[in-house]
């Protein structure tokens, strides 16, 4: 039997919420009065949860959808309405579910362990910030810094998955370590900055400065836009064995990849030269 | 933030004066912003190392437009808005020996040749002492901090060849200071929360601009600044709507509009005080003549005397 908590918002709150209490993980041995008198801070104080939610508790049975007959057994988290003025959801999770129906504010499954967290709306910045593992799936855009590091903090992303189906804002996937980024749409400058491994690949245009100072790792670029810096160079044309894979994966995660997996070629360019050149970034060339 | 992820080289005004034979200006032109800057400490002053002045010193300026500085600067290398960080990248490129694959000396970078950078990159290795100064015409293009990331790393690695060095012409008496008192107080320089009880750091989130553009503030103190002057319209809008509590010696475009005006006397005239220069060397000021208000510290201090004694009774449930 899986634990489903709906969180409906009563109204929008005026002064933003960081509500990094709200995780599968702390809700999932809690009741409803427990759920209600959870503390969020408001501005500068600490209010109670049941201020801004109305909390609904339910049991459904639900089977594994990978290994047929097996029954689930985890916390389910559905919050309904616009949590644009809410931060830090999902902060830190490590297993279950959590479900935004509608859009949602910064580091929303920042430093997040595992477990599954969608969001049916937009995303803020630090999406999946520094998160070690698990999978986010936004489907509409989202902000700047997703999967990146916090200032100061050499390392971002260091495992895990984030699928964003619309647009992405600046410096995805900054100093990131390992785990994979896919977004559908265009993205903002700077992708892959400063990149010391993992995967990131972009559907749409991305900005200018792409993969700057990346150190390792892969950018797959679906719609090559500008040039790439001078400190990258040009390396081969072939078919790389590794996409299929990606390509698979993606399919599989429900991710509507605008190419074919069958007859795409790719431009391998190595870089960035002033970091070692151990960097790729694959330019699809034909599809 | 450009320093805190790879740190920045840098000396003090004085070593400049006494030093440097190799000056850089990229994106500023003290020749207008800091009138006293050129003669006093850079290229024309006289030090100890440097005996002949502005005929022992290369000028270079780095800039998207003719200035008062560039007309005095030996080398001019007029560039395309914008495009610093593709610079500095090239120039980090040429001074480590790594290969441009696919540029030839009359490649454009940044509008300029390749072998105009070549060059540059050259006279930066022979110096003995370089200083680059950049200022804002750098960060305040696209990339911005990108801009003094890639800068500072080019600086630190010229260390690898010369004595190289990187200083923020910083604009405005004592912009410096908070930044430096915010630094020794909570380890950050700027865009601290204090609502939880401790700092929290990150700009992009806590940045005035970004707070009040969101709308996530009720109330502003303002303190020796001019947001009514500096900041965007529509930002200046969101503070008309809110109380706005402003200290300030002089009258401004904030004042007129501010709820509470409380006037102090200016430091470094009416009260003491401590200025940071741009070279972060920190620089006491006296009291000159007396003012019929009180210093900032003062009110300050009074205000948070006042609110601790309202915070106890509403604690104490009085």
């Amino acid at each position: 039997m899986c634990k489903q908590i709906t969180l409906i918002l009563k109204t929008e709150p005026s002064l933003p919420v960081e509500a990094e209490n709200i995780t599968p993980d702390n809700l999932s041995s809690m009741d409803a009065t427990e759920i209600n008198n959870l503390l969020l801070w408001y501005g500068n104080e600490q209010r109670k949860l049941s201020e801004f939610f109305t909390v609904e508790i339910s049991e459904v049975e639900e089977v594994d959808e990978f290994e047929e007959g097996t029954p689930l057994c985890h916390t389910r988290i559905i919050i309904k309405g616009d949590l644009i003025r809410f931060k830090r959801l999902g902060e830190g999770m490590s297993s279950g579910e959590l479900l935004i129906e509608g859009s949602v504010g910064f580091h929303t499954g920042a430093l997040m362990k595992g477990g599954t967290l969608i969001v049916r709306g937009n995303a803020g910045d630090w999406l999946g910030a520094q998160m070690e593992g698990g999978k986010i799936i936004v489907q509409g855009s989202a902000g700047h810094f997703i999967g990146s590091g916090y200032r100061g903090n050499p390392q971002g992303m260091r495992g895990g998955m984030i699928l964003i189906n619309g647009d992405a804002g600046q410096m995805v996937g900054s100093r990131m370590r390992r785990g994979v980024i896919a977004i559908n749409g265009n993205c903002g400058d700077a992708p892959g900055y400063r990149m010391l491994a993992g995967t990131l690949l972009i559907g749409g245009v991305p900005g200018i400065r792409v993969g700057a100072n990346m150190k390792r790792g892969t950018i797959i670029l679906l719609k090559p836009g500008e040039l790439l810096l001078p400190t990258f160079y040009y390396n081969c044309t072939y078919r790389c064995p590794v996409w299929g894979l990606l390509y698979r994966e993606l399919k599989d995660q429900g991710f509507n990849l605008q190419c074919s997996n069958k007859d795409i070629y790719f431009k391998r360019y190595s870089g960035d030269g002033n970091e070692g050149g151990k960097g790729e970034i694959l330019t699809c060339h034909s599809h | 933030m450009a320093r805190q992820l790879v740190g920045l080289a840098s000396c003090t005004l004085g070593e400049v004066k006494n030093r440097a034979d190799l000056l850089i200006y990229w994106g500023a032109n003290p020749m207008e912003s800091h009138m006293r800057h050129l003669s006093r400490y850079s290229a024309m002053s006289k030090g100890m190392y440097t005996p002949e002045g502005r005929k022992g010193r290369k000028v270079v300026v780095i800039d998207v437009r003719p200035t008062p500085t560039s007309k005095n600067a030996d080398i001019f290398l007029q560039v395309t808005p914008g495009q610093d960080f593709e610079i500095a990248t090239v120039l980090r490129a040429l001074v480590n020996g790594v290969a441009l694959h696919g540029l030839t000396d009359n490649s454009l970078i940044g509008g300029v040749p390749l072998a105009k950078w070549q060059e540059l990159a050259e006279l930066m290795k022979q110096s003995s002492y370089g200083v680059v100064m950049f200022g804002i015409g750098l960060t305040q293009s696209r990339g911005k901090d990108l801009n003094i990331e890639q800068l500072s790393t080019l600086v630190s690695e010229l260390n690898k060849f010369t004595r190289f060095y990187g200083i923020a012409m910083r604009g405005h008496g004592n912009v410096n200071g908070s930044n430096q008192v915010m630094t020794w107080q909570t380890g950050y320089p700027l865009a601290v929360n204090f609502n939880r009880g401790y700092p929290w750091y990150n700009p992009g989130e806590f940045s005035v601009v970004d707070m009040l553009h969101r709308k996530e503030v009720d109330a502003a103190l303002i303190i020796a600044t001019d947001p009514g002057a500096h900041l965007p319209y529509d930002i200046v809008r969101y503070l008309q709507s809110i109380p706005t509590i402003a200290i300030e010696p002089h009258k401004n475009l904030t004042t007129p509009w501010a709820n509470v005006v409380i006037p102090v006397a200016p430091a470094g005239v009416g009260a003491e005080g401590t200025f940071y220069r741009m070279d972060n060397v920190p620089l006491h000021v006296k009291k000159i003549i007396d003012f019929p208000y009180p210093s900032d510290v003062e009110v300050l201090r009074s205000i948070k005397e006042r609110v601790s004694n309202v915070k106890n009774r509403q604690r104490a449930g009085l």
